[in-house]
């Protein structure tokens, strides 16, 4: 079987899965918009502040409904030992995981990023700006899958969950929030945006490709 | 070229090493903070602006430079013990973590103490101040992954793959934060540029940098020693330390 074979199999092995257990997928969709309804009731109805805080909070509510998801990437695999049948199958085991990571993004972070455009009637985002905050949400969702891989690989044998997974993902993630939110800012203030965008496309392309590999080992760590 | 580094590998030879490295050392540490500090606090001279407070440079300085140094050796060792597979390393990288931690909080609290009649605030959002927050949540990460397993074994492991992911992400936390917002004023002293310090009150620095630096080395080797006696606690060479120390 030739590795592309190997990883097309992969892929479809994952999405079949999916499409048996639809409504796993709705929850962290649920959880963005929950997020989403708390800032108004927090911070007042006014309708100016909300529309200056709502890239700022598009990227809060994708990192934590990211956060929600993550440790779902690796675990259902480990228990059922289908990980265990990768590792000893032969074929390079981080074909398998990059399948699954982007099994994982096309089904939790893309709805998500696409759902950011409930900013656009609730914080009255103007549209322009939105299709701004959603290409750096789409680069950021990148980065997110990326780092959230290694996270949920190496906690697949530990005993706590999703705290353990906020304090490993948002320290490395801050970056990418950085260049994100000045980026949206640039343009709303009439300013290119070149820059800090050219610098989030960077930081997702390296972690793309750095993080298949690390997940990989920390999958084997895990297994052994 | 590092045969003569090969029989540290094994945990006894390692844990006599450290030992001896805590024994040389730590003499030389208090020496150090003791004169840098006593010197810095009484006789140093006083600033033309910032008064006395500025003898918090002291600390705030060596903790904050040994903590971003910390986190780079724990970060080279736990790639070494990925890639070479050795035990101890994994151990040491767990014996660096809170040293660097608390280090970190140091720096933090003596820069907020500072901060309070300087800036007239303990807290900003400042590039130094942020970056260096990141860095005791990165250490909290790596020391908070080790003990979620029931396994040390591989915590320690796990560990160190986030130790050496962090240490790819510092430099990018690190201009990213920068280029966000600062305030914090530039290096005061650096290797290529004549430092802006006068020397009497550069000298103490230096001394309590260098103490700093002992300090972190007689520390984590202590640390380490005990990391090394704890997970070999079956071993006959264990029992026969335990034996002469209570004799």
């Amino acid at each position: 079987m030739s590795y592309l074979d190997y990883f097309c199999l992969s892929l479809k092995r994952d999405m079949q899965l999916a499409a048996t257990q639809k409504h796993e997928f709705g929850l962290p969709l649920v959880f963005f918009v929950l997020v989403v309804l708390l800032v108004p009731l927090s911070v007042g109805p006014e309708i100016n502040l909300l529309n200056r805080i709502a890239p700022a909070m598009g990227w809060i509510a994708l990192i934590l409904s990211m956060l929600i998801a993550l440790p779902r990437m690796f675990a259902e695999d480990y228990d059922n030992g289908w990980l265990e049948l990768v590792f000893i199958s032969g074929q390079p085991p981080i074909l398998a995981v990059l399948a699954r990571m982007i099994s994982f993004w096309l089904l939790y972070a893309l709805p998500l990023v696409l759902s950011s455009i409930l900013l656009v009637p609730f914080f009255q985002l103007a549209f322009e700006y939105w299709l701004v905050l959603a290409q750096t949400l789409l680069m950021g969702s990148f980065l997110i899958t990326a780092l959230g891989s290694i996270a949920s690989a190496l906690l697949l044998g530990s005993r706590k969950g999703s705290a353990v997974m906020a304090l490993l993902v948002i320290p490395l993630l801050i970056p990418a929030l950085i260049f994100a939110t000045s980026a949206v800012d640039a343009v709303i203030q009439g300013l290119p945006n070149t820059g800090p965008m050219l610098m989030l496309a960077g930081i997702s392309v390296l972690s793309i490709t750095l993080a298949p590999i690390a997940t990989e080992h920390s999958l084997k760590l895990m297994m052994s | 070229m590092f045969k003569w580094l090969h029989p540290y590998a094994k945990p006894e030879n390692a844990y006599t090493l450290s030992e001896k490295i805590y024994a040389f050392v730590i003499p030389l540490a208090t020496l150090c903070l003791i004169v840098g500090s006593l010197w810095g606090l009484l006789f140093a001279p006083t600033d033309y602006q910032q008064g006395e407070s500025f003898r918090l440079i002291y600390f705030h300085v060596p903790a904050a430079i040994w903590s971003m140094g910390a986190y780079t050796t724990m970060g080279v060792l736990g790639f070494c013990a990925l890639v070479w597979q050795i035990r101890t390393l994994e151990l040491a990288v767990i014996a660096i973590a809170p040293i660097g931690a608390i280090f970190t909080i140091l720096a933090l609290a003596t820069g907020a103490i500072w901060g309070k009649p300087m800036w007239g605030t303990w807290w900003v959002w400042d590039a130094r101040l942020t970056s260096e927050l990141i860095l005791l949540f990165l250490y909290l990460g790596v020391f908070a992954l080790y003990f979620s397993f029931d396994d040390k074994r591989t915590g320690g492991k796990a560990a160190c793959i986030l130790a050496v992911v962090g240490i790819v992400n510092v430099p990018i936390i690190h201009y990213s934060v920068e280029w966000w917002n600062t305030l914090h004023q530039g290096a005061t002293i650096t290797k290529f540029d004549k430092p802006s310090i006068a020397g009497d009150m550069l000298w103490p620095l230096l001394i309590n940098i260098v103490g700093f630096l002992l300090l972190f080395i007689a520390l984590s080797s202590y640390r380490f020693a005990t990391e090394l006696a704890k997970s070999e606690a079956h071993r006959k060479w264990v029992l026969k330390l335990v034996r002469k120390n209570l004799s």
